[in-house]
């Protein structure tokens, strides 16, 4: 089953958590009487998934409660397997920004990978960034060190000439 | 709408600068007791020291396909999600001469907080390739325990792997503290590596040795029993380390790890729960590795300043007397022999209760002193001749005189043997009282009156500096058993 057009709406393991949720509420709902899925997935379900997996659904050769359980199992599955990729940023991002970090990181690293937003206010100009086992700090701070590092002899005998 | 963690302390500086110098990051994924699972940390290699977001360390043990195993000091179970970093060292402890008389835990940190303590500069490698066959030598010098069975009927030498097997209560400890105490006083380093024991154990280790004024020259490695598994495991091979440090600066070293057992329910333990195959009495295929990897780094070696040993006693636990069991007979094939603490000899009062039928020295006779090594050969075949005399006249026979002196001359040599637990004995008075009972100095006393001679010898020994060298002017002089025999006489009826 090809689970890509729902997967792709996801960005952040936040949302993945409660779309994770939303599907053990579905799967409940699938043996009760009168469960309405349609009106569970519009208000369980992130925006960006409901319109896609609605359709998938629909799209079932088969629409019995056991055929739609295993469609949702399925996707719990594709979910966990997508990859992750860390981020740390000092700010709460907007969804312009997510937006925009999330198709950076698509265009280089394939669609199966979200990213795992947190946020650290001690960092100025900046983020760090973990993936597969990779870390990397970039921020001002750390250029502002590593450049006095690099040129201190430099620094040095331009502050000793200053003094002079 | 977004769920975000925000973390607010920031982070921890030690834990950032890791990540920073090695551009890897990991996160626990699953947790099982002291076993850590990690997702990421691409270029680790095993035995790598790793930090924990938390502030606790631990370090990497295996690999399974998507996830480093790591085996981590918290005393609590870390929780999933937690970061990991790679420090890039193997996992190491700090080595120096400023350990001596300081009680350590298996990682190097002190125990003793009223101590003062001095951190060693040096550090080293826990796990270390034992050293090959070219830098080691034949073991040469007697190790010298003033245990007179052990010194008499079962030598050890320096560098010898002995190991002391028995069951619960049988005064282990109290051999291996007593022959350590000689040691130190021959000039080695000691080094006490207790395995999961209780507090109070470890207090009495300690105060033993303080009361014998040896304590400075001691290290004790000591794992509580309440230490998280990873830490009890790595006791053995951290006392180890010390003993390379020691034996690289020219100081002879005798290490007593106390207990080999429980090391290896440890790691049967850690085994169990990483889930890898179980084999005999549950233990993993490669617990024989660990143990003869672990006594492969003592022995006698060739240093820049000539020949040093690590003298190294493991003890094992046996159940009910049973050292037919997984664990003994491993150590056993892996050491230069065994003393065997028999529970039924401690039963009738034998103390030590080691059994010099059951227990084997393959290296110490060789380099025992040529008198010994007679007295050794006459009293194998005469207690072995008694016993089955023995046998016969529990049923009642009667006795003619010959053989009433022969049991009496056993009772009495089981006498010689009997040790109170504070007494170390010279090797010359062993020799000197050997001959006193051989020669039938105390013929038809009760034993009572027996026991109080020796001990009365002993102190005198002991306290009177020229009873002293008398006795070890006899020893030297004597050129054989029977020349010794006939001086003690001679002496005697002046």
């Amino acid at each position: 089953m090809n689970y890509e057009p729902i997967y792709t709406n996801l960005r952040t393991t936040a949302e993945r958590g409660m779309v994770f949720a939303a599907i053990e509420v579905l799967i409940d709902a699938l043996y009760k009487k009168g469960g309405d899925i349609n009106s569970l997935i519009e208000t369980e379900m992130p925006n960006a998934v409901v319109r896609p997996l609605k359709q998938a659904l629909t799209q079932l050769p088969d629409t019995s409660p056991k055929a739609m359980h295993a469609y949702l199992e399925g996707l719990r599955k594709q979910l966990a397997m997508l990859r992750t990729l860390s981020l740390e940023i000092a700010f709460d991002p907007t969804e312009e920004t997510i937006a925009v970090l999330t198709g950076w990181i698509r265009e280089y690293l394939g669609n199966d990978i979200i990213m795992d937003l947190s946020i650290d206010r001690g960092l100025f100009g900046g983020a760090r960034v973990s993936y597969e086992g990779r870390y990397k700090e970039i921020n001002l701070a750390m250029l502002i060190e590593n450049t006095i590092q690099q040129q201190n002899e430099s620094i040095h005998a331009i502050l000793e000439h200053t003094s002079v | 709408m977004f769920v975000l963690r925000l973390i607010s302390n920031g982070m921890n500086d030690k834990f950032a600068s890791y990540l920073n110098a090695t551009g890897e990051v990991g996160y626990v994924r699953r947790v099982v007791s002291s076993l850590t699972y990690v997702e990421g940390l691409p270029s680790v290699r095993p035995y790598e020291r790793v930090m924990f977001e938390n502030g606790t360390y631990g370090y990497v043990n295996a690999f399974t396909e998507e996830l480093v195993e790591t085996i981590s000091f918290s005393e609590v179970p870390l929780p999933a999600g937690l970061r990991v970093a790679r420090i890039n060292e193997q996992l190491s402890i700090p080595v120096g001469e400023e350990l001596l008389g300081m009680m350590i835990d298996p990682l190097g940190r002190p125990l003793r907080q009223d101590t003062s303590w001095i951190s060693p500069k040096k550090y080293r490698a826990v796990d270390t390739e034992p050293l090959p066959i070219r830098a080691r030598a034949r073991i040469t010098e007697p190790c010298i325990t003033g245990i007179t069975i052990t010194d008499i009927m079962v030598p050890l030498g320096k560098g010898q792997r002995a190991l002391i097997v028995g069951d619960q209560k049988t005064g282990k400890t109290s051999f291996l503290l007593r022959t350590i105490i000689s040691q130190i006083r021959e000039g080695s380093v000691g080094i006490y590596v207790t395995v999961g024991k209780s507090k109070i154990v470890i207090r009495q280790i300690e105060d033993t040795l303080t009361q014998a004024g040896v304590f400075d020259r001691v290290i004790v490695v000591a794992a509580y029993a309440e230490d998280p598994a990873g830490i009890i495991h790595l006791a053995p091979s951290a006392g180890m380390t010390i003993a390379e440090y020691f034996r690289d600066a020219g100081e002879d070293v005798i290490i007593v790890i106390d207990d080999l057992s429980m090391h290896a329910k440890m790691h049967r333990e850690l085994s169990l729960l990483g889930r890898r195959p179980p084999g005999r009495n549950s233990y993993p295929g490669d617990i024989f590795y660990i143990h003869a990897r672990l006594m492969e780094r003592a022995g006698n070696f060739i240093t820049p300043v000539g020949e040093r040993s690590i003298t190294c006693l493991p003890v094992i636990e046996a159940a009910h007397g049973d050292i037919t069991g997984y664990i003994p007979t491993n150590t056993i094939s892996m050491t230069d022999g065994h003393l065997f603490f028999d529970y039924n000899l401690y039963v009738e009062g034998r103390r030590p209760a080691i059994n010099p039928f059951l227990s084997v020295t393959r290296v110490g006779k060789q380099i025992q002193p040529p008198i010994a090594k007679e007295i050794n050969q006459l009293l194998t075949t005469f207690l072995s001749s008694a016993r089955q005399l023995e046998t016969v006249t529990s049923f009642g026979a009667e006795l003619n005189e010959q053989l009433k002196i022969t049991l009496e001359k056993q009772r009495n040599v089981n006498l010689f043997f009997n040790q109170l637990s504070n007494e170390i004995i010279a090797p010359p008075l062993q020799l000197y009282l050997f001959s006193l009972i051989w020669t039938q100095q105390w013929k038809d006393m009760p034993p009572e009156k027996v026991e109080k001679e020796l001990h009365t010898t002993i102190s005198r020994y002991t306290s009177d500096a020229s009873f002293r060298k008398q006795v070890d002017m006899l020893i030297t002089k004597a050129t054989s058993l029977d020349a010794l025999l006939a001086l003690v006489q001679k002496n005697n009826k002046k």
